[in-house]
């Protein structure tokens, strides 16, 4: 089982995850935390979800604690918590500054899911 | 060019000739060294029969380098060919009756047309001419002197001397001033130099500041659509996926719940999909407003009126995003306010911008603070050649670090799908370059934002350059 934190401000992002990962999560494969908000999933980290999350997928533009934000602050926590960063910016500013806060990877959207898939899975076997 | 100062002798008579050349051009000692040497040149000429006439060219001594010429006519060609050599006569002595060719004032007359800069003595011994008409013909001058037959040798010596002087002098004093124009002329061409430099650098810097907004603006878009993007292009996905699945479970199950199930997924994606693509379609639609320059055309109208239309209008639309929203809108429109020239759908985009984030900002104050009681007020107000709208909401405020930003393209504090960050700046390009006037924004984080357009009032709008 692979315990999946997303955090996106839109909500129809949540929804998508939901939907991709659909077949995994009946299975049961794949368990699914969707937070709107930076501060909701810094919060759920820190208490209820302490050390539950394999992997974070989260957005970078979101308001008040924006995703780099939210990656200082669960770096913070736990040094070695893997983090995706998920965005629609794909220029080399910001994957180095994702890069250079620690994230395991980022993503660019629009998000090539079986890419995704792949990666979760062979961090997962590695 | 020679050092010695040249003078030309114009007179009919060549003993004249000869008491130049003993004044000017020798000493005593000299001379007698001169009657001798032209005795034995004489003697010499009788015995060769060779008519040398030069007896002065090889006398190193003389002060001045004299010539001499018999006619006007002649004196005029000699003045002519010095000129051109560039090697002018310090001075002229001018004999006035020299029959049978035209007379020394008609001489200097025509001789000053071209070389205004010559110096001239008149000589003569009877008044063909009297003073005044001399003046009369020459012009007053200081070019002129004039000296009575018979000559006084020391008195031709001084004026020689002070008016060779005066004409090495003056052409000093030329060369300088000639000098000083050249690099008048010079510096001023390199002011114009510089000028046009300047010119060519700022024209590079504001296309610099345009391609600048440009690759801003680009990067926004790209940021703005591959949102949208991402979203058609997995939900799609995810009902081929779906399709699949309802596929697989017509052949192997009869569960009609799962059935239902995925229909119901279907359905819900297929909307969002729909709903993606009109926001992209909007985002690419305030682009092309915000790159929009020609064949817009200006109306007459009173701005009060454009204020009541469009309030209303962004009030309709802020109570059906935000639910439970409710408002009290004041207005206060003075009446003394003209109707001026505005692009009417333009101005309007301005206010539904302005009102928009005010009611945004109260709706999400009031979700917060229940006892919060949303409140605009509107004023217009007429100042002799212009007016001005204030509107002011007592929503969440802005704080002074993003007050510095409210104009930039691309730039929201909203979140994401909601703003597109393009509102405020095409609103600012309306008001200062569209319409000529201004617009500013205060606020107290927290308690209120006031936004004040002051604009003058126009006949016609000026045709905008694209930006």
């Amino acid at each position: 089982m692979i315990r999946l934190m997303v955090v996106d401000d839109e909500k129809d992002s949540l929804l998508l995850y939901k939907l991709m990962f659909r077949k995994e999560i009946k299975n049961q494969q794949v368990e699914l935390y969707c937070y709107d908000s930076g501060e909701k999933a810094l919060k759920a980290l820190k208490n209820e979800l302490s050390g539950k999350v394999d992997l974070v997928l989260s957005d970078i533009n979101m308001p008040n604690m924006d995703g780099f934000e939210l990656l200082k602050e669960i770096k913070k926590i736990n040094q070695r918590q893997n983090v995706y960063m998920v965005s629609a910016y794909g220029d080399d500013i910001h994957v180095n500054e994702a890069k250079s806060l620690g994230a395991s990877d980022y993503i660019s959207k629009p998000v090539n899911f079986p890419y995704l898939k792949e990666l979760i899975f062979q961090a997962r076997a590695a | 060019m020679s050092t010695k100062p040249k003078i030309l002798i114009c007179d009919d008579n060549e003993s004249i000739h000869d008491d130049f050349r003993f004044t000017l051009g020798f000493s005593e000692a000299q001379q007698e060294k001169r009657e001798l040497s032209s005795k034995l040149s004489s003697l010499i000429n009788e015995i060769d029969g060779d008519q040398s006439e030069n007896t002065q060219a090889n006398n190193d001594s003389v002060e001045y380098e004299l010539h001499f010429a018999k006619q006007g006519e002649e004196a005029m060609l000699k003045v002519v060919e010095a000129e051109t050599q560039n090697a002018p006569y310090s001075l002229i002595f001018m004999d006035v009756r020299m029959p049978p060719g035209i007379d020394g004032i008609q001489t200097i007359k025509l001789l000053r047309k071209d070389y205004p800069h010559l110096e001239f003595v008149i000589c003569t011994a009877f008044s063909d001419y009297n003073w005044e008409e001399i003046a009369k013909e020459l012009g007053h001058t200081d070019k002129v002197l004039f000296v009575p037959k018979p000559f006084d040798p020391t008195a031709i010596k001084q004026i020689a001397l002070s008016q060779t002087i005066k004409f090495a002098l003056n052409q000093e004093n030329q060369a300088y001033s000639n000098k000083l124009e050249t690099m008048v002329e010079k510096r001023t061409e390199q002011l114009k130099q510089q000028l046009e430099e300047i010119k060519n650098m700022q024209e590079t810097l504001v296309n610099q500041e345009k391609l600048a907004s440009l690759g801003t603006m680009t990067a926004g878009i790209a940021h703005e659509l591959k949102n949208p993007l991402h979203f058609i292009s997995n939900f799609s996905d995810s009902i081929l996926n779906i399709i699949q699945e309802v596929n697989e479970n017509i052949k192997t199950t009869t569960d009609q719940e799962d059935l239902n199930e995925l229909t119901e997924l279907m359905f819900t994606t297929s909307k969002k999909i729909k709903e993606h693509a009109a926001r992209a379609n909007s985002i690419i639609e305030s682009m092309l407003i915000h790159s929009r320059g020609e064949g817009i055309v200006d109306e007459t109208e009173n701005i009060n009126n454009i204020i009541n239309k469009y309030l209303n209008l962004a009030y309709v639309s802020a109570r059906s995003l935000h639910s439970n929203f409710h408002c009290q809108n004041i207005l206060n429109l003075d009446t003394e306010i003209k109707d001026s020239a505005f692009v009417i759908q333009d101005m309007g985009r301005v206010f539904i911008n302005i009102l928009s984030n005010s009611y945004y900002s109260m709706s999400e104050k009031a979700k917060q603070a229940k006892d919060f009681k949303p409140r605009l007020e509107v004023n217009t107000k007429h100042c002799e050649d212009a007016f001005e709208v204030i509107i002011k909401d007592n929503g969440e405020g802005i704080s002074d670090e993003k007050l510095k930003h409210i104009f930039d393209p691309f730039y929201t504090t909203k979140p994401t799908g909601v703003g597109t960050g393009l509102g405020l700046s095409i609103s600012y390009d309306i008001i200062t370059n569209q319409h000529q006037g201004s617009m500013i924004c205060k606020s107290q984080p927290g308690e209120w934002t006031e936004f004040t357009l002051r604009l003058p009032y126009l006949n016609h709008l000026q045709k905008r350059n694209v930006a």
